[in-house]
Formats: C-alpha cells, structure tokens, sequence
C-alpha cells in the first residue's frame, strides 16, 4: 500500500497494488460511464453559458465551452484508469481486505465472521460492461455494508458462496 | 380480535397464545390531560390578543368540542387497539379505518423499556416500548397499559424469549406477575449526595435555551417596550449613581454576568441531573443490567449483557482528579429516544465502576502508563496546515481592515494546544483480548473493546497523512453513533497494519 507509483504502473500484474486482485475490466468502463454522467451536467452548463454569452457579444463562441469540454474529456479518458487502478482486493482465509481510493486512501478488512449477509448486485450499466457487485453486511455501524464493485458474476457468485459457509450466528 | 378480551381479565390458558388485550381505559384520560395544556393555551392566546372580556363566546364552545373529539377518536382508537402475547411474537393491532397488523418476534425485541411520566404516575399508568433495533424507528409503544401489566409483559416477553413459557402465571396471572419477578441484586446505587454531586458536573446552559423559545412564544405577555433600549436608557439616566462607575461599571457588568451564567449553568446541572437520576438503581437480573431512575419521570431500562458491545469510561479533568469516572455501555438498542448509548453509573468510584464492568466481564485491566500514544503529528500537523490561511488572513485584514485583525495569528497556538492538550490524552492499548482508546482532554473517554465484538478495521489515510507515513484505524462496532466511529488517529503506518493484525487474529 506504500508502493511507489512506478509499482502500481505495471498494472494488471499479479502483484497488483501490493499482491492484491484487482477488478475486473469492465469495471473500468462502469467508472467511466459512471464519470461521463457527472460530468454531463457541467457540460450542458458551460454550453448553454457560452452561447447565452456569445449571443449577447461577450465572448465568441467557444471560449467557455472549449476548455469545459476539453476538461470533461480529459476527466473521461484519464481518470477511470487512475480509479479503477486503486481498487483491490484479497478473498482471505477467513476474511475480504478491499482496498480503494489514492488521495484518501481506505484499506478495509472484515471478517467473515462477523458478516450479517452479503447481496450481489447489478445495475443496467453494471449489465452491459459485465461486471457486479459484492456488498457485504456488516454490524457495525461504522462500515455497515462494504462494497466490492467490478467482479465477474461468477466470481462474485462463488465469493458469496464461500463466506456463507463462514457465516456464524453468534451476534444474536 | 374478539370484544370479550378485557384488560384485568386473567388469562385463562397456560399455553404459548394469549387472548388479545386492550389498553388501559384510563390512557384515554391521560391523553386528554395532555392534550389539555396546549387547549388552554390558545384560550389564553386569543384571550390576550382579543382582550380577556371580549373571548367571542364560540371560543370555549370550540374548546370543549375539540376535547369531545380527542376523546372521541381515543376511544375508537382505543377500541380498535388490540395487542397479544402470540406463541413467538407479540402482535399488535390498530388503526381506525385502516388496519394495520404488525408482528414482532419475540427473538427480535432487544429491550422493553417502562417509562412513567409524572401525571401517568398519579394513574398508575406506563408506557412500554419495545426495542427492536432497528435503526431507533418507532419500533412498537403500548401507549399505557397498568404498570403491573407493563411489568407483567416484560417478564413474559422476557421468558419467552428464552424459550419458558410461564404456565404457572394462569392462576395469578394479573396482579401475581409483579412479585414473582425476580429482584435482581444491586450492583450500583446513588443516594441523593451522589446525584447532587454529580450535578455540579453537569454544569448545562440549556435553561437559556429554554427561556429564549419561551419568551418567543409568550412575547405576548410581556409589554412591547421591553425590549426597547430607549425604555431602559430613559429609565437608567435618572441614577447618577451609574454614570459615576465609568469603565469600572462595563467590567463589574461583565463580571456579574460571567458569574450569573455560572450559578445558572450549575442549578441547572444539579436540577437536570436530580430530575433524571434520583433514585439511581442499577440490578443484575438473570439475563443483564437493570436500571431505574427519575424524579417526576420514571424509567425502567433492561440491558442484556449480551447485547453489550462495549464499555465507555468517561471522565474530566476535574473530576479525575476528584477521582470520579461516569459508566456507560455501548449496545444494540438505544437508551430512550436520545441517548445512544447506556448510562450505567453517572457518577461513580473506580472500585464501584470494576464492579459493574465485573457483570458483562469487561475488566478495566490496563495502566495508563502502560498504553501507548499516537504520533506527535497530531497536534503538530494541523496548526502548520492552518498557518498560512490564518497569516494570509490577518495579513489582508490589517492592511484593509481593523489592525486588531492581526490577533488572528493566536488561532495557530491556540489550535495548537488544544490539540496539544487532547494528544497527551489521547493513548490506546491491547490487552488480554480486550482493545483500550483513550481520548479527549475535555471530555476523556477511555473506551474498552473486546475484540470479538470488532465488526471491521479500516486504515484510512488522506493525502497528508500518506506523506507522513501514518494512517487512521477505524473499528467496526455494533450500535453507538454512526457520526464518530472509534479511531485512533495518526498510527505509523507499520504499526497500524500489526494492530489490526492482532485485532482481527483474535477475533
């Protein structure tokens, strides 16, 4: 987790993000989607703005829109990579570590013995880019569910399988 | 739901199904009683815009209809309210025109909880409300039964719980109930020196509130100069004797107010306090704690020990040093609709606290010595990322502004030690299984955590702390506030991956 960026580079190696599984591809495309649609309200803002402002001969045309434009394409090309890059995740022996986020950094572990019970979901983009999504439920209040996002269904399906076998009842 | 089942008829089966019950008729007075204050209150309100003789005479009239049809609708509320001790849960049904049925599984109610506000004192009445869990909704309330009725369902949800049927409640089954309930031993008690002690800790402004919402809403009463200052400079000119004081009047004003603020804050403490905790009587029962407390409102609070998740030690400078700690448990349900979590002793002794934490076997076992601190950078850090903002601003503030700006620059010594102050609190250990975290200067709270009951663990670190090489460990737990998980703040890195190594290794 201390790795130097030159480490994380060699992307989709084994010892990805030091040793743990990353996401699948498709996830990378969720993230990407999931960023054009919040970027697609500032881009609509910034074209209205330019050509209310050109009409009114403040600007010429283009020079709000441009740059906003360029900044959202810029956001959809490169960040997913660097996102999608930082997730991880370690199916342990008796326990799930996920791991996300650069700037503010979030390495979770949680027991399988203390899982309450786990969903696997997917949303319509989630569909069409292949992927799922493993939410498991905790006690706690703090990290009431944690979310695994961008694993194939099977997988998903089979992780499911292997912590309800490690599920105790000894909260209640 | 038949109409021959009656409140005070005995139950007739010693199996799992009981008939349905009604509430307590005389609920329906006390609804009444309670409703009447704010019926009263608009009398008086038009009486005073109007002018008390001139009340249209429709007014009492809409009055008296307005308690008609409160008991009205009580009564077929009442009617239509019917609930049931079932085989493995307990049913409730209400709802005038639409019905609604609910079922709660006697597996799933974490506590029932007796509450007996003073006028429900006088009828001899009681609220009880079932706690489920889940997530403090309103869970289930039986809107007053008898108090021996209240006492009698939480013994028999209590035993159904467990399995135990009472069969033999059949022959007694009303009035039997309250003197067969075991009387747990007394683990923890406050005579009326203790409460008013702990009052004088409870030092609470909250009364001002109070009166400012009161004089808004009764700005009636008072006369429209009141708050004119012209009144009071008209009326303040004519004391020579003022205008001699000068400056030393402006510090003895703000002097007698600092000292009114504090005999307020104090009565109001040891008013709060007495209200709530007179009578403090904490008991170990067969399955948990069991606490009754209140003045004028009475409660009646169970706590399983099994739902206890953690024990939290809290404390202040002054009263460490007085050697006086305050208890509360951590848990599944909530401690009435405010708290969340459960007060066990408001003031109280170390050996008295070693006894309580004795009962769930969360021993206080660890030295303050012997726990460990987290890094300097604490206190270090945040001050220097402050730095620059707080100069920039008293910067453009003198030069633009007011040159007493420049007192701005205190903010970064003063963030300082306050952060100072916390970090040299701030100190955490694991031992025998159980997790110690201390923090706060103000408030020092040591909380204990044993470590089967830790949820998760994360490390999180922000873009600074990854600079440092530190990170934050965020536990998991069962109930308490969502908003201020248990942390410890500024771990080096290494050593926060060896914690949590040893946090979950046990688990």
């Amino acid at each position: 987790m201390n790795d130097p960026d030159s480490a994380i580079e060699s992307l989709v190696s084994p010892s990805h993000n030091g040793g743990l599984t990353p996401t699948e591809h498709g996830h990378r495309n969720v993230i990407r989607i999931a960023t054009a649609l919040a970027m697609l309200p500032f881009a609509i803002a910034a074209v209205i703005v330019d050509l209310a402002l050109a009409e009114q001969g403040h600007i010429r045309t283009g020079m709000v829109m441009v740059p906003v434009l360029l900044f959202c394409l810029l956001a959809i090309v490169a960040l997913p990579r660097r996102k999608w890059r930082r997730w991880g995740y370690d199916m342990g022996e008796d326990r799930l570590r996920i791991v996300r986020g650069y700037l503010f950094h979030t390495d979770t572990i949680v027991p399988f013995a203390r899982l309450q019970h786990i969903d696997v979901a997917r949303g319509p983009v989630e569909r069409a880019c292949g992927v799922a999504r493993l939410i498991v439920h905790t006690a706690g209040t703090h990290n009431a569910t944690v979310t695994l996002p961008g694993l194939t269904p099977e997988t998903a399906e089979a992780m499911r399988e292997t912590m309800r076998a490690h599920i105790r009842r000894d909260m209640d | 739901m038949a109409d021959a089942a009656a409140i005070g008829q005995p139950s007739a089966l010693t199996g799992a199904e009981e008939p349905p019950r009604r509430l307590h008729p005389l609920g329906l007075l006390l609804r009444l009683l309670l409703a009447l204050p704010q019926l009263i209150f608009a009398y008086i309100a038009i009486g005073f815009s109007k002018g008390l003789s001139s009340v249209p005479e429709f007014v009492p009239a809409l009055i008296a209809l307005a308690c008609i049809a409160i008991l009205g609708m009580g009564w077929l509320a009442w009617r239509r309210f019917s609930y049931r001790l079932g085989e493995d849960e307990l049913r409730i049904e209400s709802g005038i025109l639409s019905r609604n049925a609910r079922s709660i599984p006697y597996a799933r109610i974490q506590d029932v909880n007796i509450e007996q506000k003073p006028l429900s004192r006088l009828l001899g009445l009681a609220l009880v409300r079932l706690e489920t869990g889940s997530g403090g909704g309103e869970d289930g309330e039986l809107r007053y039964v008898s108090l021996d009725e209240a006492e009698r369902l939480r013994e028999q949800i209590r035993r159904r719980k467990s399995g135990v049927i009472l069969a033999s409640t059949a022959p007694d089954a009303e009035a039997g109930a309250s003197p067969q309930e075991q009387e747990g031993h007394l683990v923890f008690a406050m005579d009326l020196r203790r409460v008013l002690t702990a009052g004088l800790f409870n030092f609470s402004l909250a009364i001002l509130a109070v009166i400012g919402a009161a004089i808004q809403n009764l700005d009636f009463l008072i006369p429209d100069t009141f708050f004119d200052p012209r009144r009071w400079i008209a009326v303040m000119s004519g004391q020579q004797w003022l205008l001699q004081l000068g400056v030393w009047s402006q510090i003895l004003g703000f002097v007698a107010l600092l000292v009114s603020l504090v005999i307020i804050g104090i009565f109001t403490g040891v008013l709060r306090t007495l209200l709530r905790d007179y009578g403090f009587r904490l008991e170990r029962t067969e399955t948990g704690f069991r606490r009754r407390r209140g003045l004028l409102t009475l409660t009646d609070v169970s706590l399983p020990l099994k739902r206890i998740q953690a024990a939290m030690i809290v404390t202040g400078p002054v009263r460490r040093a007085l050697g006086w700690w305050s208890l509360k448990f951590q848990s599944l349900a909530r401690d009435g609709k405010n708290e969340t979590n459960h007060l066990a002793a408001t003031l109280a002794r170390r050996d008295e606290i070693d006894a309580i934490l004795a009962e769930p076997g969360i021993p206080w076992a660890v030295n303050d010595g012997d726990m460990l601190r987290i890094d300097p950078a604490y206190w270090r850090i945040p001050p220097l990322l402050i730095a620059p903002f707080v100069l920039l601003g008293a910067l453009l503030g003198t030069t633009y502004g007011d040159g007493r700006l420049i007192l701005l620059v205190l903010l970064i010594p003063l963030v300082a030690l306050i952060l100072f102050l916390g970090w040299r609190y701030c100190r955490y250990a694991l031992d025998h299984g159980q997790l110690y975290v201390r923090q706060g200067f103000w408030q020092q709270r040591l909380t204990i955590l044993p470590l089967a009951k830790v949820q998760s663990v994360d490390l999180k670190s922000g873009p600074v702390d990854r600079l440092l090489g530190l990170c934050n460990v965020v536990m998991g737990v069962a109930g308490g506030s969502g908003i201020s998980p248990l942390t410890i703040h500024c771990m080096k890195q290494a050593d926060a991956l060896a914690l949590r190594e040893d946090l979950l290794g046990r688990g």
